[in-house]
């Protein structure tokens, strides 16, 4: 091959602790293929639903979003060769062949196009071993109820989806049944006043949300013949109780100049949060990188060793190139956050029902920033977050195939500019398909941001 | 009276301005067709469906990104610009991704004051559903039903009223009575010799959506009898099946094209028109369990449902070709509906496999270019059905 | 009894006269007149040259864009049919035929008696086009043709992954900046052509034998690639920017019989 560069590149990490994320994946994917060569129970899910009740429920969780994310990494067979397009444009190539839309998600074109090939395991890390049930909701996007529908009719398996009320849009629900005003929420929010549209959840909201778990739950058993323990329940509620609290404190951590742990190494470490939650393995994770964190704060270490900038990101990842996380790293800048992964404080364990509890958790997570659902919600966040992690400019995902995610950007970029000056530059394209990424474009839009940047004042400094 | 029809549909602010002054009353606008429109009638406000327009888009760019469904963009980009300062009050369904951020886009473009007592507004100028995405199963109806209470709740602190059973029942008989007429109406366009044009029946349909009904349901019955003389229309056409989303008096105009290339649109799954309202509501039931019952037996893209196999929009495409002896189907889907993408390839094998149906897949980017490109691709369905 | 087809392109129009049993000649211009002169000139010169007069025209099909323009067809026809016709006549075995052209390209799926059952395109986007190839050739300061034979010579391929049209434009300068040879990018382009042009043909469901049609067709390397993406041959016809017009003109046979 005459012609050797790299175009797309994974980012550099800088804790310890992601470095150990990728040997995690990998160890699922093939603990995954373990458990249904052993006869367990496979479950296709998607990443918002909490996962509890699988292993609860002895059932094995895998996930087509997380195939979509390894997918817009890997190219076929592993190859390095930039010459051969990544898995993800290979099948969503067959997906869009059926008549799928580009601009639908490239999570579930990838795993459309990889059911379609008729051979699961002809894909990264042996693909998802197939499933015997699939489980979604209709939470956050419209998409992965019908995409999972698509699968589960395509596998012939049957389907479940947990249907979560689409919260009030931006109206606190200040007494159950009772919406109170909307305020002009520019004033609040210059005002610094948190989480002004967050809302508590109505009672026939939880009733509702209950019932889909109790159901889902009674789905559960039906298919696989386990029967649901409260105690076993507890039990994995009480570490996920845990490993939030760990989140969070990792949150406050990330605060500190310099950053400690920046966007490239927060969105590798989601992985274990996201998709293991309630699991031993998955809070020993976040004890040790909380530990590590915490170490270099102490110790003043930062992601780079100078920085002149600190920036915010808004969106999900472009999984097929993450490298552009470490881009302003020569401008002196670093991105210190991501709000989008990052879990809302749970509420206060309910061992005398657990899934009233679970359900009160599901809502909150609606009216959280994981789900910018509210439009209103995103922009707050996003505000709180420059303020609190010192940020002075913020990179927004235009996320051409997510509704939920795109939804909000404009807003974002518009208030944070005109409100508080905090200059926003857009990345456009999907989250695992190159196709849609144009690297001299973006590069041109991140080299002007940087000096814009570096000849402003930092807003929150 | 066809003219009636196709006045309302095209001059649907002059008219419903024109009605609001005469009667001195309040007009509410929905936006999507699940909205419990019973209920706002019962609150004695005209519920009219919100729709856009060909105007080029001035200022929705500023608050909505261009990846959204250029449809609603347009009804959007309409409020910012005052054109719906008439409405009294708006009313949005989560029946979409973007629908269910038409809250806030509306109270953000379209800005309306509206007092508070302590705070809160007792009655909202945008009124927020969240209508289940699951329209079976357990706790389903329970929930819509609390929604609808609290929606009810709003419309009596607005008009000061309260919406008592009566005034209920009354709305579902006036409503029944144009499901009646309109059962009726859709007969004929299963006939073999077509009397009404696709065109004229999308105008009879959707002008019902922005008229009052009482006065729809007048005009429906002189119009039947009328249409009981009629002579067969010279040109019967293809007979074809129109899903899709979008579709309002500018984009109706896939009919008029469907029609120049040889079509006819005999029956509809686009979210207006035949679509959704050929069901009764229960008038034997508590009436605001029989409006949830009737509001959740809408089957449209974003539904989903209990089954654990579940294929009910194909079953209720089924019932739809029931007895229309359809020879092609077109789906007109408007740009970035995964929800109606989502369903379209699974659809259209099943079309294929069961009806032996073809079908044809555009996309309605709710523009005149779009629907000149949808023009030669029509033609060439057409042709190749024609054989 | 003789029998003709008109094909009114974009740029070009193209005619082709038939008797009972044979293709007799065909004939193409490339022309800035109107559709409806060119047309009526392309015919008289069809005539003029197999020497027939006018009256034992027995019909006459118009296809292409401007197919409404030409008054004297008495039947006009989408190209969609056209070309399925014409393919089919061309070769019996045929079930899926691939059209491209400068506007775009589009996929026909044949049923049984080679009667039209499926079609798809992608006019909407200029990728995987006829006028992508020449956006690609402007930017390297080639032609369509130097295109072809340096990406025959190529010892590599620097992939274009920009499905955009004008990102992948900005892609090919910036392999040109980064020094790739001119040959790799040459392939580079070819490949992403036939890339595009093998996802439009998938949504008809591809079923052998595959002809491939339209001016892209002539381009050695695209075929080539076209063929690999496949993983098997395809049949190109003699002349195959005119199967438009020669499906006309059989359908046009076919509209006496
Ligand atoms: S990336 Fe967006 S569209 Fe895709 S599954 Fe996640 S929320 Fe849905």
């Amino acid at each position: 091959m005459e012609d050797k560069r790299v175009k797309t590149a994974p980012s550099k990490k800088s804790v310890n602790t992601a470095r150990e994320v990728w040997p995690y994946v990998k160890e699922d994917y093939a603990s995954a293929h373990r458990a249904k060569a052993e006869g367990k129970p496979v479950v296709w899910s998607c990443a918002i639903i909490p996962k509890e009740v699988f292993w609860a429920l002895d059932v094995y969780p895998v996930f087509p979003e997380h195939f979509g994310v390894i997918s817009g990494m890997m190219r076929r067979g592993g190859t390095k060769d930039e010459s051969v397009e990544k898995e993800a444009v290979r099948f969503s190539r067959l997906a869009e062949a059926a008549g799928f839309a580009s601009y639908l998600c490239g999570y579930a074109r990838a795993s459309i196009g990889n059911t379609l090939t008729g051979n699961l395991a002809d894909a990264p890390l042996g693909g998802l071993p197939k499933p015997d049930m699939i489980i979604t909701t209709s939470f956050v996007c419209d998409l992965r109820g019908k995409w999972l529908r698509y699968l589960a009719q395509k596998h012939n398996v049957p389907f479940y989806i947990l249907d979560i009320p689409e919260r009030g849009c931006d109206l606190p629900l200040t007494m159950p049944g009772l919406r109170s005003a909307f305020l002009p929420f520019y004033e609040k929010i210059k005002r610094g006043e948190r989480d002004i549209f967050f809302s508590l959840p109505a009672d026939h909201e939880l009733d509702y949300t209950q019932t889909q778990w109790e159901e889902c739950i009674r789905f559960i058993e039906d298919v696989t013949g386990h029967k649901y323990n409260q105690d076993r329940f507890n039990e994995v509620m009480d570490i996920s109780y845990r490993t939030n609290e760990i989140r969070l404190e990792i949150l406050e951590l990330r605060k500190a100049v310099p950053a400690p742990m920046g966007v490239a190494d927060g969105l590798a470490c989601m992985y274990p949060g996201t998709y293991t939650m309630g699991t031993k393995r998955c809070y020993e994770f976040y004890v040790r990188l909380r530990d590590e964190v915490k170490e270099r704060v102490e110790n003043g270490i930062g992601t780079i060793p100078n920085e002149r900038f600190r920036l915010l990101w808004y969106g999900l990842a472009p999984w097929f190139n993450m490298s552009l996380f470490n881009y302003f790293e020569k401008f002196g800048g670093v991105f210190v956050y991501e709000p989008i992964y990052n879990l809302v404080p749970f509420p206060p364990r309910m061992p005398e029902n657990p899934v009233r509890e679970l359900a009160i958790r599901t809502l909150q997570q609606s009216g959280g920033m994981i789900a910018p659902t509210t439009i209103g919600q995103a922009v707050s966040t996003l505000v709180n977050a420059a303020r609190e992690y010192k940020c002075s400019g913020i990179v927004t995902f235009y996320l051409i195939t997510c509704r939920p995610v795109v939804y909000p950007t404009v807003e974002i970029a518009r208030v944070l500019e005109e409100d508080f000056g905090i200059p926003a530059v857009p990345i456009e394209c999907d989250l695992i398909d190159e196709r849609t990424y144009s690297e001299a474009q973006t590069l041109a839009r991140f080299d002007a941001f940087a000096e814009r940047l570096l000849k402003m004042e930092p807003v929150f400094a | 009276m066809i003219q009636e029809f196709h006045d309302w549909v095209h001059n649907r602010h002059d008219r419903i301005e024109e009605w609001k002054k005469e009667n001195k009353r309040k007009v509410f606008g929905y936006l999507c067709c699940v909205a419990p429109e019973e209920l706002i009638h019962a609150a004695g406000i005209l519920p009219v469906k919100l729709t856009g327009s060909d105007e080029p888009i001035s200022v929705v760019d500023r608050h909505v990104v261009h990846y959204a469904c250029p449809y609603v963009r347009s009804i959007l980009d309409l409020a910012g610009r005052g054109v719906y300062d008439y409405l009294d009050g708006v009313v949005t369904c989560n029946t979409c991704d973007i629908m269910s951020r038409c809250e806030y886009y509306w109270r953000v473009l379209s800005p309306r004051e509206k007092s508070t007592i302590l705070g809160v507004e007792m009655s909202p100028y945008v009124l927020y559903i969240k209508h289940p995405e699951k329209i079976s199963g357990k706790g389903v109806r329970e929930f819509l039903k609390q929604e609808y209470r609290i929606f009810k709740q709003h419309l009596e602190r607005e008009q000061k009223i309260i919406i008592d059973d009566d005034r209920l029942s009354r709305t579902v008989d006036i409503y029944n009575e144009h499901y009646y007429l309109m059962e009726e109406f859709r007969a004929y366009r299963k006939e073999e010799d077509l009397k009404v044009s696709g065109l004229e029946a999308f105008e009879v349909e959707f002008s019902s959506l922005l008229m009052p009904k009482e006065e729809h349901n007048r005009l429906m019955e002189s119009y039947l009898g009328e249409l009981s003389e009629r002579e067969p229309l010279p040109d019967r056409g293809l007979r074809l099946l129109l899903s899709g989303g979008g579709i309002d008096q500018f984009t109706s105009q896939i009919y008029r094209i469907i029609e120049e290339c040889g079509g006819q649109v005999v029956a509809e799954d686009i979210g207006v028109s035949t679509s959704y309202f050929c069901r009764k509501i229960d008038n034997t039931k508590d009436p605001l369990d029989a409006i949830v019952e009737h509001r959740l037996g809408v089957h449209c893209p974003h539904t989903m449902t209990e089954d654990r196999f579940p294929n009910e929009r194909f079953e209720y495409i089924k019932k739809v070709l029931d007895g229309n002896r359809i020879q092609g189907v077109i789906f007109f889907v408007p740009l970035y509906c995964e929800c109606r993408n989502l369903e379209y390839p699974k659809l259209k094998e099943d079309l294929r496999e069961e009806f032996d149906v073809p079908t044809l897949y555009l996309d309605n980017d709710y523009s005149h270019g779009g629907l000149e490109e949808a023009h030669s691709r029509i033609e060439a369905f057409i042709e190749m059905i024609s054989g | 009894m003789y029998f003709v087809g008109i094909d009114v392109g974009l740029y070009s129009v193209k005619s082709v006269l038939v008797d009972e049993e044979r293709i007799l000649l065909s004939r193409g211009v490339v022309s800035e007149e109107e559709g409806s002169k060119a047309a009526y000139r392309v015919f008289q010169e069809i005539l003029k040259e197999g020497n027939i007069p006018e009256d034992e025209i027995a019909s006459i099909v118009s296809t292409g864009m401007g197919r409404k323009e030409v008054a004297f067809a008495n039947e006009k026809r989408t190209d969609q049919v056209c070309i399925a016709r014409g393919a089919y006549y061309l070769f019996p075995s045929a079930r899926t035929v691939l059209d491209t052209g400068a506007g775009g390209c589009r996929a026909m799926k044949l049923g049984d008696h080679g009667k039209l059952i499926d079609f798809s395109s992608n006019s909407k986007c200029a990728g995987g086009t006829g006028s992508f190839l020449e956006a690609a050739a402007r930017v390297l300061q080639l032609d369509v043709e130097g295109i072809d034979s340096l990406a025959l010579k190529a010892g590599s391929v620097s992939r274009v992954s920009s499905y955009c049209a004008v990102f992948a434009e900005s892609e090919i300068i910036s392999n040109i900046h980064r020094g790739f040879s001119k040959e790799s990018i040459c392939a580079g382009i070819c490949e992403s052509i036939a890339q595009r042009m093998h996802d439009v043909l998938r949504r008809v469901r591809i079923e052998k034998e595959v002809v491939l049609c339209g001016g892209v067709a002539t381009n050695g390397t695209v075929v080539k690639m076209f063929e690999a993406e496949l993983d098997f041959p395809v049949l190109v016809p003699k002349d195959p920017l005119m199967v438009g017009a020669l499906g006309a003109a059989i359908i046009a046979r076919d509209l006496i019989r």
